[in-house]
């Protein structure tokens, strides 16, 4: 799992290093809701994995509804002249945080003081 | 099976924010400044003019494509093309004379007529409140341009570019030539909308009846309007001969 990660990030990092991926300045926008959306997932999905409860539908079908609906909110905004995509900002960013935070405790546990609070520990 | 499904949807995953960090990063030069929304709403009306202007000029080069294939083909048929482009030479003198008035012009429009006013003027009241002014011509012509005259003469002158019409006592002096009143001012164009113009809410023509002076207009099929008979031979100015462009606010 975290070797699929490093590897999948280090392919990532070459492919926009050596390729020249280009896209029109005004879906910047679009991209950076999507990585944000992408990152939330990817945490959300570390997080899932370490409790034990990851699952493939869901993983996917959260991705995909959290990027429709930040593309969604982007696109509304810009139409409607208001900056909806601070809803987008703020949530995935939130949520980042408290993921983040819920495997450090998760790894805590599991590393330092080998409470073993999980059934799927294997 | 399923483990490796998981590990290849995380693969993808990271690769997508791996790359999409990157090209944002590459892309994104410096930070996003706060641009407020009447800065960007005169950039939109300065693009939307800058793509009008694109797409004059768009216009342009096709319109001149057009013309050069005509004269391409009238070559490729290799037939008299003498006849043809003199044909075309004289309609377009047509057009130039109709524009710069030296024919009679006829067709569809407004004929006005404005008379000082008849009403006894009030103890003390300066008789100027019911006369008609050269400012009120000026006034009602500006109008009818406004709302689409293609042609106006003044009591039977012609109203072209170089034309000027100036007080002068009980007279007014139009393209040189005093007149008298009633003034008839016929204009050649969409003869309802101009007439709603002067006589509809707000309109000159309303204000002036207001005042008491009389004001008629009548919406006609068969408005005349007569060439333009003063010299007009320039003595400064001459056709420039190099095509150079000059740009807005540039004193040349």
């Amino acid at each position: 799992m975290t070797i699929a990660m490093m590897i999948g990030l280090g392919v990532g990092i070459f492919i926009g290093i050596f390729f020249d991926v280009n896209y029109p300045a005004q879906f910047s926008f679009y991209v950076s809701m999507g990585l944000l959306a992408a990152m939330d997932s990817l945490l959300g999905a570390l997080r899932a994995h370490l409790e034990g409860k990851y699952s493939n539908i869901i993983f996917v079908s959260g991705f995909l509804t959290n990027a429709i609906l930040a593309a969604a909110l982007v696109y509304l905004g810009t139409r409607l002249g208001l900056p909806l995509y601070y809803a987008v900002i703020f949530v995935f960013g939130g949520r980042l945080f408290q993921n983040l935070a819920v495997i450090r405790r998760i790894l805590i546990d599991k590393y330092f003081t080998k409470k073993d609070i999980n059934v799927y520990n294997k | 099976m399923r483990n490796r499904l998981k590990i290849v949807l995380i693969f993808i995953l990271c690769v997508f924010i791996g790359s999409s960090v990157i090209v944002l990063s590459k892309t994104v030069k410096g930070l996003h400044v706060f641009v407020s929304s009447k800065v960007l709403e005169d950039y939109r009306i300065t693009i939307e003019g800058e793509r009008k202007d694109m797409e004059n000029l768009i216009k342009q080069i096709e319109e001149a494509k057009a013309q050069l294939e005509e004269l391409e083909t009238f070559e490729a048929e290799n037939e008299d093309i003498s006849q043809e482009l003199e044909a075309k030479l004289f309609q377009d003198l047509e057009f130039y004379k109709l524009a710069a008035g030296f024919v009679d012009a006829v067709g569809p429009g407004v004929e006005v007529i404005v008379d000082d006013g008849t009403r006894d003027i009030g103890f003390g009241e300066d008789p100027n409140d019911i006369l008609v002014h050269d400012m009120d011509l000026f006034l009602i012509i500006n109008e009818l341009k406004a709302a689409g005259a293609e042609v106006i003469s003044v009591n039977g002158q012609r109203i072209v570019d170089t034309s000027a019409i100036s007080c002068s006592g009980y007279t007014v002096r139009i393209n040189g030539q005093f007149y008298a009143r009633p003034f008839i001012i016929r204009a050649i164009g969409d003869g309802s909308r101009m007439a709603a113009s002067l006589i509809g809410p707000g309109g000159y023509g309303n204000y002036l009846k207001d005042w008491g002076l009389v004001f008629k207009v009548s919406i006609r099929d068969d408005i005349r309007i007569p060439a333009y008979t003063e010299d007009r031979a320039p003595k400064y100015m001459t056709i420039a001969t190099d095509d150079r462009t000059v740009k807005e606010g540039e004193n040349n």
